[in-house]
């Protein structure tokens, strides 16, 4: 299976990431398409509508994560160290606010704990974009 | 770790984008190392060690040496 996933091309990556961000917005998307009115006039079709966007979107990103994954290891090794040094950095920074949301949560704020992945999600994607910026001048 | 890779590639005319090509890595791979900013790996090192013609520890030197 892994030998496999190594030889696949995985084509159209790009676009299907575009795809995947689109889909995840549905809900703003189908009132655009179809009208305004279009959720309170067809409830259960609006409904099933998002299930199927939020299904294909999620499925788009499992594609795309899987997909950059294999490209990078197979491509050029200062990238991928570049892109290792940034993932460390992203962990960390993930765990530390991790344990910083706990502490804030259990002692102030309770409901936020509600949103911690939503959290953690944001700040693991954001500082990851932000430190292969850095690590990229480090080797410039 | 000291290199000698820009002059090794400056004695076969051939630019970094050349090398790069025949290395199949990219042409900031190359730049880095002769900057000294990035060591290669084993098969990269060996793989430029026999484009050169020449042995790792005559392309490749250690600081303290």
């Amino acid at each position: 299976m892994k030998a496999k996933l190594k030889s696949f091309s995985f084509p159209f990556l790009t676009p299907v990431l575009i795809a995947s961000v689109l889909l995840l917005f549905g809900f703003l998307l189908i009132p655009i398409v179809f009208g305004p009115n279009f959720a309170m006039n067809y409830k259960y079709i609006f409904r099933l509508a998002l299930r199927i966007s939020t299904l294909l979107s999620t499925l788009g990103f499992i594609y795309s994560a899987i997909g950059y994954h294999f490209k990078i290891l197979r491509g050029d090794e200062l990238k991928l160290r570049i892109h290792f040094e940034a993932l460390n950095i992203s962990f960390t920074t993930s765990i530390v606010s991790l344990f910083i949301i706990i502490f804030i949560g259990i002692n102030f704020w309770p409901k936020m704990l509600n949103w911690t992945l939503i959290f953690l999600a944001v700040i693991a994607i954001i500082t990851y974009v932000i430190s292969v910026e850095f690590i990229k001048d480090k080797y410039r | 770790m000291k290199n000698k890779l820009k002059v090794l590639r400056a004695q076969r005319n051939l630019s970094q984008e050349d090398l790069a090509k025949i290395l199949s890595v990219s042409r900031q791979t190359i730049n880095a190392i002769e900057r000294k900013k990035y060591d290669p790996s084993l098969p990269l090192a060996l793989r430029i060690a026999i484009v050169f013609e020449k042995k790792v520890e005559d392309i490749f030197i250690l600081d303290q040496e």
